[in-house]
């Protein structure tokens, strides 16, 4: 009984806590140019998603390790720093977009400009990682988070064709403006499958002490959680698929905003104000501790959210420093929508060195033993991030010369 | 039979309290005419992580490396190797835990930090 609570906890705030700034913009976007057609690149980054954060919690279940601990033992200091400078690098900027997101939607609440809000939500971001504990935070702010159910109710609302819908599933190649396109599934495949997430999952689960026993737990809670979150970011596209003007460019938050209005009226544009600033405040919080994880298991710190800041102290000052640094990025007025896109796009970029070195500890039994992966997960897992990592360096410098 | 490189080089070191302080970042080993290598001690450190680094990186962070010190664990106080590696020393009396201690009294004067 406690055991299905858990899987049910978790469950619960996965999908609560899926949606964030990356997944947001960029299934708005990909809705809004190219209708249904780019679904399916999300139903590939999910599925992959799955079978990463099912790695990652048995990787933690069976090992007792984290990723980043792991791989810093297993491939030596000098070659754990490309990954750890690699994913800590774009997982600031992945910061700087979740936090750009929260001031976004207080912008919209209010009229003022974003730049006002960036230090009172960093410091607000900061107090609840430096007085919280794990529990509250994770738990607190997802369940906060299913607010973003709004978007499938207005998915239901606006009643799309079953058949398209369906049709938006099957892999296409680009109906028209190929480099957008394959831009804009690069993007997805990044705010899916953004590294931060399955190495902050490791975290949480040797925090939480999780052995052997609780490997079946996690397949379900990782296969039920992404998979119900990942029907959110379907959700949003498929709402921006029918709102808007097929292939009106969506270059501002102040574009984005009224998208509930439609199926949801005058609750349309509040919910999606609330669902924005939630939504990635939540993120903040775990990239911000995600970055801090990292850096301290590589280094063999002393690290844990429920420690107290004295007691964890290089540990602590990581996540200050990295919300300092993102938050300098959100001050000096960079565009939150903009540094969105091109986060995205980098992480996906940064994939094969954040996956493949955690995919050569999967199948070292020293570390997981009978719990190996299958050929089919690494098959997969290879496949899609070669796929991303190849879309990313050849979109990514195509859209900044063109945006 | 134990690997060196496997089993003990950047395994987490764990001092006599529990502490976590550091990664194995080298090993020292004695080399005698006629004998066997012998392990005297374990390494934690800047300094050591520094000199595994290509030489490259390390001229182009110049005089801030030439700073860097690191810590030397006597092979007698390991008292064993797992998972992590156990030391019978205070890691607070090491080089090692002296960013974290001056950090650690940093937040003590903070508001909420204590």
């Amino acid at each position: 009984m406690k055991k299905l609570l858990h899987v049910a906890l978790g469950v619960v705030t996965s999908f609560g806590g899926f949606l964030e700034a990356g997944s947001i913009a960029t299934s708005v976007q990909a809705g809004a140019e190219f209708g249904y057609s780019l679904l399916w690149v999300l139903l590939l980054g999910v599925v992959c998603l799955v079978v990463l954060i099912e790695m990652s919690g048995r990787l933690a279940a069976v090992s007792h390790h984290t990723i980043a601990g792991a791989m810093r033992e297993r491939f030596g200091f000098s070659f754990f720093l490309l990954p750890l400078i690699g994913v800590v690098a774009v997982s600031m900027l992945t910061l700087a977009a979740e936090l750009g997101g929260v001031c976004m939607a207080l912008q919209l609440a209010t009229g003022i400009g974003f730049q006002w809000w960036a230090l009172p939500v960093m410091l607000a971001v900061w107090l609840l990682l430096w007085r919280g504990t794990f529990g509250v935070i994770e738990d607190g702010v997802s369940l906060l988070g299913l607010v973003t159910v709004a978007f499938l109710i207005a998915a239901v609302r606006l009643h799309p064709s079953a058949g398209e819908v369906a049709a938006g599933f099957v892999p296409s190649a680009a109906p028209y403006a190929p480099s957008r396109y394959w831009f804009l599934a690069v993007s997805i495949l990044g705010a899916t499958l953004t590294p931060y997430l399955f190495y902050f999952y490791s975290s949480g689960a040797v925090e939480d002490g999780w052995d052997a026993d609780d490997v079946p737990a996690n397949r379900l809670v990782s296969a039920f959680g992404m998979g119900f979150g990942a029907t959110l970011a379907a959700a949003v596209l498929v709402v921006a698929a029918l709102v808007y003007t097929r292939g009106v460019r969506l270059d501002s938050y102040d574009q984005i905003a009224p998208m509930l209005t439609d199926a949801l009226g005058r609750w349309g544009y509040p919910l999606f104000v609330a669902a924005l600033g939630i939504a990635c405040f939540g993120a903040a919080l775990e990239v911000s501790l995600a970055l801090a994880y990292m850096i301290a298991q590589g280094f063999g710190w002393n690290w844990g959210e429920n420690a107290r800041p004295r007691d964890a102290a290089r540990f602590s000052v990581s996540y200050t420093l990295a919300l300092v640094l993102a938050t300098a990025l959100v001050v000096v007025g960079l565009d939150p929508l903009r540094v969105t896109n091109v986060a995205m796009a980098l992480n996906a970029a940064s994939l094969p060195l954040a996956v493949v070195p955690f995919l050569v500890l999967m199948n070292d039994r020293e570390y997981v033993g009978e719990h190996v992966n299958g050929r089919l997960a690494n098959v997969l897992v290879l496949v899609v991030v070669a796929l991303a990592c190849v879309l990313a360096v050849v979109s990514l410098p195509l859209e900044l010369a063109g945006g | 039979m134990l690997h060196l490189v496997r089993d003990v080089l950047d395994k987490q070191l764990v001092d006599r309290e529990g502490r976590p302080f550091g990664k194995v970042d080298g090993i020292v080993l004695e080399v005698r005419d006629g004998a066997a290598l012998r392990v005297i001690a374990l390494e934690v450190g800047a300094a050591t992580r520094l000199g595994r680094l290509p030489r490259w990186l390390t001229r182009w962070l110049g005089r801030w490396s030439a700073r860097a010190t690191s810590t030397r664990l006597p092979q007698a106080s390991v008292v064993a190797v797992g998972r992590e590696i156990y030391v019978a020393v205070d890691a607070t009396q090491t080089a090692a835990w002296r960013v974290e201690a001056w950090l650690a009294r940093l937040i003590t004067r903070l508001p909420g930090g204590g």
